[in-house]
């Protein structure tokens, strides 16, 4: 499985080019906006052609200007999804969803879709028209109803862009189970390195029309040649958590791990049974480093931990560490780094206040 | 009278008739194709709207009259000429109405987003079931009040009718003609009982192309 480009295209003095490999998995493309990502996408979906170059997607040419080959992108079977979700606003739910799956010849459908319905929440909202939906309700339609055609490759531009960030979580969540069960490949366009680092397999950065990195997502946090148009401010952690203690009126604590050296963390009283479990989000600039366990400190949660990772960026430098089994990034600056004398395989305390431990609700 | 609004009726229905296909594919290569020469096309079929309908009247005789070799053909097949009965008449408002029906079609078309269009490609469907499934339906209203501007247009075409199909009672005379003959002969009183029944007919289509409009638009937010 694998998508190769190769492609040229100019718009007046703007110039893409761009030549790779996508394979396995959820590959990101990053980037500043009018990098040329979205023109990208839509030469691989068929809604914009290259001026010459070729593109082919498991061995099958879609475009090639020496051959003459442009496959229009009906026939492509490359699903996309828009920021703005383009659900068809006279069409309900249900006919949105079913729209492509019907059109899919019963031999080529890969995709069950009351699964998919199921899995993304829409049952109570199928027979629903699509004007008054949520934002988070609309990008979960536009996403089955992109699967449901039972697309070779899924193409996602900015999908979360406008989306709060509980209604982000899920989505994430989901398309990760999805690419996984389906084995299906996606290409997945953002500005977002929180999205990147929570969820594609590898990436490619562009500029200018211009790739200039590849490789594993941990690029970000430690390429010199990206981290301008890196908004480090904005890096969360997305990590998983079973309720297992109401301490009072005002706390709750939540298990987080692998299972065999939980950690726990204490955050603002949840709603939820006990062994229910939750998402949340630790934005990595909330997170103070302490190489001695601290005293006498207002801050709910006091993980010790182990550096794994130190990436140096410009102004900053983002820690990798191990907390019963899971990992945390921890955004430093290099001012920090050096001061502490940190080092990969240090033993260090995280402390971390409650009200910076964000619940993601699940839809 | 009722003879006279059933011919200006049955000319005005055919007139549209004709227009609504053409104008739907005129539109969509205007408004949603990047074709060459886009501005010499939207500006030839604007050209009735400019041009004083007596002048349209006049190409029209050219073009369908005895001595054209559409003339010709008509003898040849029917046995009859074109000129001064109520086919003339019928492609005289067709002609006149066309413009009003297709810019109003454009603008409707142009209103409908690409990306609804591209997420139906992306989901299978090729460019025809596209048009008919997703541009269609997102831009009915608009073209139906396209439509009906045409309708309201053809039933009111004057000029370059009496040109080519002449003022002839019970054959060619329609609502408008019969009008203008008998405040000539001095029957207003006749004549007003025909203005009022033109007037009704105006001021209800375009409410309910104003109402269409409104809806269309308001179907578009999102």
């Amino acid at each position: 499985m694998s998508l190769e480009i190769d492609i040229q295209k100019t718009f007046g003095d703007f110039q893409l080019r761009i030549e790779g490999t996508i394979r396995e998995g959820i590959t990101g493309v990053f980037g500043p906006s009018a990098s040329g990502k979205s023109t990208l996408l839509n030469c691989v979906a068929g809604f914009e052609k290259p001026d010459n170059g070729r593109i082919s997607l498991n061995l099958e040419t879609l475009f090639s200007s020496q051959d003459n080959i442009n496959i229009s992108a009906e026939k492509r079977r490359v699903g996309y999804v828009h920021q703005h979700s383009a659900l068809f606003p006279h069409l309900s739910v249900r006919e949105n969803v079913e729209f492509g799956y019907l059109l899919t010849p019963e031999a080529k459908r890969s995709v069950d879709l009351r699964e998919m319905i199921h899995l993304f929440r829409l049952e109570k909202i199928m027979d629903r028209g699509v004007l008054n939906l949520s934002g988070g309700e609309r990008q979960r339609v536009a996403l089955v109803r992109s699967l449901a055609a039972s697309p070779e490759l899924l193409l996602l531009d900015e999908p979360l862009a406008s989306l709060d960030l509980p209604f982000r979580g899920f989505i994430l969540k989901k398309l990760k189970e999805v690419s996984e069960r389906l084995d299906l490949n996606m290409v997945y366009v953002s500005h977002s390195i929180s999205e990147m680092m929570a969820l594609v397999n590898s990436i490619i950065v562009i500029n200018n029309g211009e790739k200039v990195a590849e490789g594993d997502p941990a690029l970000l946090l430690n390429n010199l040649r990206v981290a301008n148009y890196v908004d480090y401010g904005s890096l969360e952690n997305i990590i998983q958590g079973t309720v297992v203690e109401h301490l009072d009126d005002y706390f709750s604590v939540l298990s987080v791990g692998d299972g065999k050296g939980d950690a726990r963390l204490v955050i603002p009283k949840l709603e939820l049974e006990i062994g229910e479990s939750i998402d949340v989000s630790i934005n990595a600039s909330d997170i103070i480093v302490s190489k001695n366990f601290p005293v006498a400190i207002s801050a709910k949660n006091i993980l010790k931990g182990t550096v794994s990772q130190i990436n140096n960026s410009t102004n900053y430098a983002f820690m990798h560490c191990d907390i019963g089994g899971i990992s945390l990034i921890t955004a430093l600056t290099g001012h920090s780094v050096i001061g502490l004398e940190l080092e990969e395989g240090d033993d260090i305390y995280l402390i971390l206040k409650a009200t910076s431990i964000n619940p993601i609700t699940s839809v | 009278m009722f003879d006279l609004v059933l011919l200006s009726l049955k000319v005005a229905v055919v007139a549209t008739s004709i227009n609504i296909p053409v104008a739907i594919y005129v539109g969509w290569l205007i408004g949603r194709k990047e074709i060459r020469g886009k501005l010499i096309l939207e500006s030839f079929i604007s050209l009735p709207l400019a041009l004083p309908p007596v002048v349209t009247g006049y190409f029209l005789l050219i073009l369908i009259g005895r001595e054209s070799s559409i003339g010709h053909v008509s003898k040849f097949l029917f046995g009859t000429d074109i000129v001064f009965t109520w086919v003339a008449s019928a492609i005289a408002a067709s002609v006149v109405s066309f413009p009003l029906m297709v810019r109003a079609i454009i603008v409707a078309m142009q209103n409908v987003d690409t990306t609804l269009e591209r997420a139906a490609r992306s989901l299978g469907a090729g460019p025809v079931r596209t048009f008919f499934k997703v541009t269609m339906p997102l831009c009915y209203n608009g073209l139906l009040a396209g439509i009906l501007l045409g309708f309201v247009r053809a039933m009111g075409e004057f000029g370059a009718t009496i040109v080519v199909a002449g003022n002839i009672p019970g054959r060619t005379q329609t609502i408008p003609l019969a009008i203008y003959s008998k405040v000539q002969l001095g029957k207003d009183g006749e004549a007003m009982s025909l203005i009022m029944v033109s007037t009704a007919l105006a001021i209800a289509t375009l409410i309910v192309h104003h109402w269409l409009i409104i809806k269309g638009s308001r179907k578009s937010e999102r």
